[in-house]
């Protein structure tokens, strides 16, 4: 057991970055009815954008700063003039769409950035937690986890309790209805795409320090958090960060398993594939399907 | 007397200045400064740009070199022109490119490719079709088993072992741990090198190979520090290499063990991308002259980057090897007597022998095997601020897959 907890640690800290990315897609798939291929370069456009400004030797905080607001002002910008207009068009579309962005962020920073080396390093880097007489993890795995705690919480209780929240769930019940009711369609989408913006930003600025800053690697970071968010059905935050944590941790863990372990990266697909195969059995469905409203 | 002995310092100091400049001009083909016309020669080549990491540098590097080429009388008078396919870091993508150059544009050669999956998948087409296919920058190991495919670096293989062999000797390591992404053809095969050398010293080696997509290195870094081996060496891409790194330095694994890269690592802007915790603690293998080497050639290469390539070409390992491919190329098709076809091509690069340059360890030769790997000597450098300081001399490669390649250079006629 001993040799296996610094594994379950390593896989609980960056599957809870796949977590906080989940529930970015959960909250504006819940909003708008929109799957956001377009979120892991939003966060690879923040990783970037916040090494340059370090780069050119600003403080560290102008740095995070200007990356999560890049890719917040981004989103925002694509909820607020490209979203209205697919509203109307099928969801596939919609979702085909925000693959096109993606596609987009992703080679203008690779054509910008190109393929040279180079690391975003946080402060939090250069100290950590001990195990076994030498250190496991550094202290912004911890910080992953509990800002990804952190935010989740921050989600429901948005959602719950805020009037913003409230026209979310209106217009996930029925956009229709809800905009007879006087809410606010367009303004309502355009906060569900700045908040996940804002999610990417920061997942973004984690996986560039934890994993490899290159947009084009950080673009296909959406892979594991969409595999996350159908664990919870597009719909439960909760069941999003049990997924994200899983997929981490059985990722981690398979490195155990010379046999297996060159295939690591299937992960993802096979806890998604299982997960919704298994909710199809049981008759559980993806969030509310109100597209046939619109 | 003191009046003449100031006025020679300045005409030293003036003579040299000019020599200085005259060795930092670009020189290339015909060197005639008349812009070539006629009908053009067309070369090909295909690499790995978008996918996991950016292996164009070679390609960019020739294609400087062929632009130089062009504004200097071409190959006696005729224009090359140049086409670069990128295969997306997929098999089915590289086939396809390759078809479409030798069918369509019907190429007389490849030059100054570099791809992760070309050669597997067209090293068939190339000896069916008789085009030889100069790479720059060979990485798996069907790159080394071609009949008509031939690289100007020594390989993943060979550099990893590299710099395997000069951790071990030097410090007297006693056990090894050889990290390698699982790409076919690749992280097997660049390990076993090691394991081999290992086998043959006495020295037990462990093998960790990973999901190239695998997106965390802490979990290798742990796999790294559960093995306690003295020495580690990272077969892989530099790209690849910094979450590995960045993981081992957060456990601090910098300190008990040894490390050491192969020549992908060998990059200007490492020193700066590792940060200073590794800072004299990596020693990188190079296939190539040092990029601050002085030697004609090497001169020769940045000269031509910088008149001819943009500003963003990489100015590494990769592109020095790119560069001596579109030269080699250049000088033999300069040999041919007559018509420039494909079969005259061929002839003229697969005759090529005991072409030196200072860039390299040994004289570089196509030969006549079933396979190719006309460079097994490299140097070995340590990493730290600001860049690299060069530890030895050539030294020769240690690996057993070399058997055959150094049985024919033997025979004699190819590098003396």
């Amino acid at each position: 057991m001993e040799s296996l907890l610094p594994f379950i640690v390593v896989g609980i800290s960056v599957g809870s970055v796949y977590a906080l990315s989940g529930v970015g897609l959960v909250v504006l798939y819940r909003a708008s009815g929109v799957v956001n291929f377009a979120f892991g370069a939003l966060g690879g456009l923040a990783a970037m954008v916040c090494w340059q400004v370090i780069d050119l030797e600003y403080d560290d905080w102008m740095g995070w700063v200007a990356g999560v607001g890049s890719a917040t002002l981004l989103s925002w910008a694509y909820g607020r003039f490209i979203a209205p207009s697919l509203t109307h068009q099928d969801r596939v579309v919609r979702a085909m769409a925000t693959l096109g962005f993606a596609l987009m962020i992703m080679g203008i920073a690779q054509w910008y950035w190109g393929d040279d080396p180079r690391r975003l390093v946080l402060p939090t880097d250069s100290d950590g937690i001990e195990f076994d007489g030498r250190r496991l993890i550094s202290h912004t795995r911890v910080a992953a986890l509990l800002f990804a705690a952190g935010a989740t919480m921050g989600m429901l209780w948005l959602l719950a309790k805020t009037p913003l929240g409230l026209r979310m769930r209106a217009l996930q019940s029925n956009r229709v209805l809800a905009g007879l009711v006087g809410v606010r369609v367009k303004r309502i989408d355009t906060w569900a795409w700045t908040l996940a913006g804002l999610l990417a930003g920061v997942s973004g600025l984690f996986m560039g320090n934890m994993v490899r800053l290159n947009p084009t690697v950080l673009t296909f970071l959406v892979i594991p958090a969409m595999a996350a968010a159908m664990v919870g059905r597009m719909n439960s935050l909760t069941a999003t960060v049990i997924g994200g944590l899983v997929i981490g941790v059985i990722e981690s863990m398979l490195n155990l398993v010379p046999e297996v372990q060159r295939y690591g990266s299937a992960t993802a697909f096979v806890v998604a594939i299982s997960v919704v195969l298994w909710q199809q059995r049981h008759g559980i469905g993806l969030s509310r399907d109100n597209s046939h409203l619109e | 007397m003191k009046k003449t002995t100031i006025l020679g310092g300045a005409v030293a100091v003036a003579l040299s200045l000019a020599a200085s400049g005259a060795m930092a001009q670009d020189k290339c083909g015909l060197g005639n400064g008349k812009k070539a016309s006629g009908e053009p020669i067309q070369i090909g080549a295909i690499v790995g740009k978008t996918g996991p990491e950016d292996f164009s540098s070679s390609a960019r590097a020739a294609q400087a070199y062929f632009n130089c080429v062009n504004a200097n009388g071409g190959i006696n008078g005729r224009p090359i022109q140049y086409t670069v396919q990128d295969d997306t870091w997929n098999p089915e993508v590289a086939a396809q490119a390759a078809n479409k150059l030798v069918k369509d544009t019907k190429v007389v050669a490849m030059v100054g490719s570099s791809s992760f999956v070309e050669c597997g998948a067209n090293n068939d087409l190339y000896v069916k079709e008789g085009v030889p296919s100069v790479s720059g920058v060979g990485v798996p190991r069907a790159c080394f088993y071609g009949k008509n495919y031939i690289s100007f670096n020594q390989g993943p293989r060979q550099s990893t072992l590299g710099a395997a062999q000069y951790i071990t000797e030097t410090f007297k390591l006693k056990s090894l741990t050889c990290v390698a992404p699982g790409i076919p053809g690749f992280g097997d095969w660049v390990c076993g090198g090691v394991e081999s050398y290992g086998k043959a010293n006495n020295i037990p080696v462990k093998t960790v190979i990973f999901d190239p997509g695998q997106l965390d290195g802490n979990a290798i870094a742990l796999q790294v520090a559960a093995a306690k081996s003295e020495g580690v060496v990272l077969g892989m891409p530099r790209g690849m290499m910094l979450p590995i790194l960045t993981a081992a330095e957060q456990q601090d694994l910098g300190k008990g063990m040894k490390w050491g890269l192969p020549t992908s690592a060998y990059h200007a802007d490492m020193p700066k991308a590792v940060g200073k915790y590794w800072h004299d603690k990596l020693y990188v293998h190079m296939e190539l002259e040092p990029m601050d080497g002085t030697g004609p050639d090497n001169t020769n290469w940045k000269a031509i980057m910088d008149k001819f390539g943009d500003k963003k070409d990489p100015r590494d390992t990769f592109s020095q090897a790119g560069f001596l491919a579109a030269k080699a190329a250049t000088d033999a098709l300069l040999g041919v007597k007559g018509n420039i076809d494909r079969k005259s091509a061929y002839q003229a690069i697969v005759g090529i022998k005991n072409w030196k340059t200072d860039m390299m360890c040994a004289p570089w030769y196509f030969g006549p095997g079933e396979r190719h790997q006309p460079n097994h000597k490299g140097r070995a450098a340590m990493l730290q601020k600001g860049g690299f300081k060069t530890l030895t001399e050539c030294y020769q490669s240690k690996d057993s897959d070399l058997a055959d390649v150094l049985k024919l250079e033997a025979k004699g006629g190819l590098v003396n």
